[in-house]
């Protein structure tokens, strides 16, 4: 009986321990039940999401074949879900060869040092032969071992965003061919006036290039008369910005300016200059479109200079022929004074005294005489005696006569002919008498100056067909206030008895009449010069 | 009584002081006409030129003057200014040359509009007649008269 009771009390303790394990199992299994719900929750959830991302999401094997997509994926690319999973190789499927390599290269990189790889751009290849531009981020996925078993790549679709920038970019490399070819220049400033972009086709107009321009302040790079107009108009320009009136922000501001050139020289440029502005419209700075305008203003002082000579040819033209009346109409009473002085000359028994006064009158009468002269060759005679000559001998002639007295004036001469001038048809006289006008005029201006230099130079401007001639000096120049006048009849500086003023005028008259022109100015490095220009003529018809 | 008394004469324009051409020929003067509208330049050059006793001058202020005394006392030359009120020197020579009567006698322009430079130079206005500008020189014009006639 005992063995039944012990039997049975080791069944119970037996049946005990079973429910107690079957209780601990159901637990275990409650417990795996609700990890495994948690986790196909979870798993749900982040399918879910994978899903619904708008980003395609990739896992890859080590091989590249693509193990799991999630549904945007095929959508992207256009091949079925099934497609894709079947492709062996996608990378090379969805690519071009080089792209491949590309790519290839990358994986292989992720794969060696374990780092992800971020915006790695790639185009693939949609099913329908167009192309898809992606942003791919990539990382390394492991076993739960540490070992590589496959790639995460998560895409984002750029191919909009690709096409903006290629647009722009377009647009952009539109605006600077326009900008970089134009000839027109363009250059912004800070509102320091401190350069801040200037467009590549500032070396057709100044021949600096933009960064050598860059280094130099404003007021370097144009005359001081110029940079007074930028800085007035500046001024006006930001009294107004931020003055009480009303503001035009879109106004602008035209004006010319001279500008240095590399070489030396100056040109003239029309710059529209208006406010770059922020946001809120506060100027932040100026931009500035200029074209060269120097043959506009050529022309237009050409004009002016063609206005002034017309207006000169007038003037001397009326008063050459009432000068020529005057003339007359003073030699007639000389005529008859000088024929009673000549008939005292002859009389007999005069004093010696009374025949030097006569001498005297007689000498005055010649001074009247040649006054007189000059104002008739104002008017012009038609009487010319024209001939082939070259003025290289003319020159040479007068300079030859010339020689001793320039030496006792101390002025050393620099005379450069032009080795191939043209003859042309000139009345010799005359052009000797210009000459000898200018020498003489360079000879007075030189006066009490320590350097006197005459220079004469000739040149032939073949493209013309102009003979220019320019006689120079070390002289005290001419004052601008005297510029306009000294072609004027009477006009002189000289001190009173030294010079009739007809020097300069007949000159005029001379040049005018051989269809050339006659200008002055004055040297950089001091005195004037007369510059001449002769068409070169050959015949009388012209 | 203090002071004096000046006194002029001014010749008549008609007055018979002209020789006839045969007393100047007998005297062997050359007898020389002066048609110039400034009457004391005539005068002047009269006074100048009869002082060399080789000259009879007869002298008219305007040229329709001057053409009549041509034609009447057949001068040995003519002086003749170019620029006249009324009848201009060119004008008096196309006259001068229109009639048989005066169409030989020699002319010597005297003028103000040329100089000196321009006759040398052959200013070619007076077709190729001997000219003299004023203010005449008379050892010139004594030249100039004894080379044409």
């Amino acid at each position: 009986m005992q063995d039944s009771s012990t039997a049975y009390q080791a069944l119970v303790e037996e049946n005990a321990l079973l429910k107690q394990k079957i209780r601990k199992l159901e637990k275990t299994a409650e417990r795996r039940k609700k990890t495994e719900d948690c986790l196909r929750e979870s798993e749900a959830k982040y399918r879910a999401i994978i899903q619904n991302i708008q980003e395609g999401y990739i896992e890859t094997d080590l091989t590249g074949r693509w193990i799991f997509i999630n549904d945007i994926i095929p959508k992207l690319l256009g091949y079925s879900r099934k497609e894709l999973m079947e492709m062996p190789n996608p990378i090379h499927q969805l690519q071009s060869e080089p792209d491949a390599q590309k790519s290839y290269q990358a994986f292989r990189a992720i794969y060696k040092t374990g780092k992800p790889l971020k915006s790695f751009e790639i185009e693939l290849i949609k099913k329908d032969g167009t192309t898809g531009n992606y942003e791919i981020s990539v990382s390394l996925m492991k076993d739960t071992g540490g070992q590589p078993v496959g790639f995460r790549c998560i895409s984002r679709d750029i191919t909009e965003r690709k096409m903006m920038e290629r647009a722009l970019k377009e647009s952009e490399k539109q605006y600077r061919v326009i900008v970089e070819n134009m000839y027109d220049s363009i250059w912004t400033m800070d509102m320091n006036l401190h350069f801040t972009y200037l467009s590549p086709s500032e070396i057709h107009t100044s021949g600096y290039t933009p960064e050598e321009v860059m280094q130099f302040p404003l007021e370097k790079l144009m005359t001081p008369e110029s940079y007074a107009v930028v800085k007035r108009i500046l001024g006006e320009e930001i009294e107004r910005e931020f003055g009480s009136g009303p503001v035009d922000l879109n106004r602008k501001r035209i004006l010319d300016i001279e500008l240095y050139h590399k070489n030396g020289g100056t040109y003239w440029q029309e710059t529209t200059a208006s406010f770059i502005r922020d946001e809120n419209g506060k100027p932040t700075g100026i931009v500035c479109v200029g074209r060269d305008v120097t043959a506009r203003k050529q022309a237009e002082s050409d004009l002016q200079t063609a206005r002034d000579h017309l207006l000169q040819a007038e003037k001397l033209s009326a008063i050459g022929q009432l000068s020529a009346g005057v003339a007359h109409e003073i030699l007639n009473p000389v005529n008859i004074i000088s024929t009673e002085i000549q008939f005292l000359q002859t009389m007999e028994n005069l004093p010696h005294e009374a025949l030097e006064e006569l001498e005297i009158c007689m000498s005055q009468i010649d001074r009247i005489v040649a006054i007189a002269d000059g104002l008739k060759h104002r008017s012009s005679i038609p009487e010319k005696r024209m001939e082939m000559a070259n003025i290289n001998d003319v020159i040479a002639d007068i300079m030859t006569l010339h020689k001793s007295q320039l030496m006792i004036d101390k002025i050393e001469t620099d005379l450069q002919y032009h080795p191939d001038l043209p003859e042309m048809l000139m009345d010799r006289k005359k052009i000797e008498q210009v000459m000898l006008n200018l020498i003489s005029n360079a000879r007075s201006a030189m006066e009490g100056k320590e350097k006197k230099v005459l220079r004469i130079s000739t040149d032939w401007e073949s493209h013309h067909d102009h003979v220019r001639i320019i006689v120079a000096d070390t002289g005290h120049g001419i004052k601008s206030e005297h510029m306009l006048k000294i072609f004027s009849p009477f006009f002189t500086t000289k001190e009173q008895g030294k010079g009739t003023g007809l020097g300069l005028s007949i000159s005029y008259g001379i040049v005018k009449d051989h269809g050339g022109k006659i200008w002055a100015k004055n040297n950089k490095w001091g005195g004037a010069s007369f510059h001449i220009i002769f068409p070169v003529r050959t015949s009388h018809r012209s | 009584m203090g002071g004096g008394v000046f006194s002029y004469h001014f010749p008549r324009k008609n007055e018979p002081q002209i020789l006839n051409s045969d007393d100047c020929r007998e005297r062997n003067l050359k007898k020389v006409l002066i048609i110039d509208d400034e009457i004391f330049f005539c005068r002047a050059i009269k006074k100048n030129l009869e002082l060399k006793d080789e000259f009879q001058v007869l002298s008219a202020t305007r040229g329709d003057e001057g053409i009549c005394l041509a034609k009447d006392e057949q001068p040995d030359v003519i002086l003749l200014d170019i620029m006249m009120p009324g009848m201009s020197g060119t004008e008096v020579t196309d006259m001068l040359l229109a009639d048989p009567v005066t169409r030989s006698i020699p002319i010597i322009y005297i003028t103000a509009i040329l100089n000196e430079d321009d006759i040398q130079r052959g200013a070619g206005i007076v077709g190729g007649r001997a000219l003299i500008a004023k203010p005449v020189k008379i050892d010139e014009l004594v030249k100039k008269i004894n080379a044409v006639c």
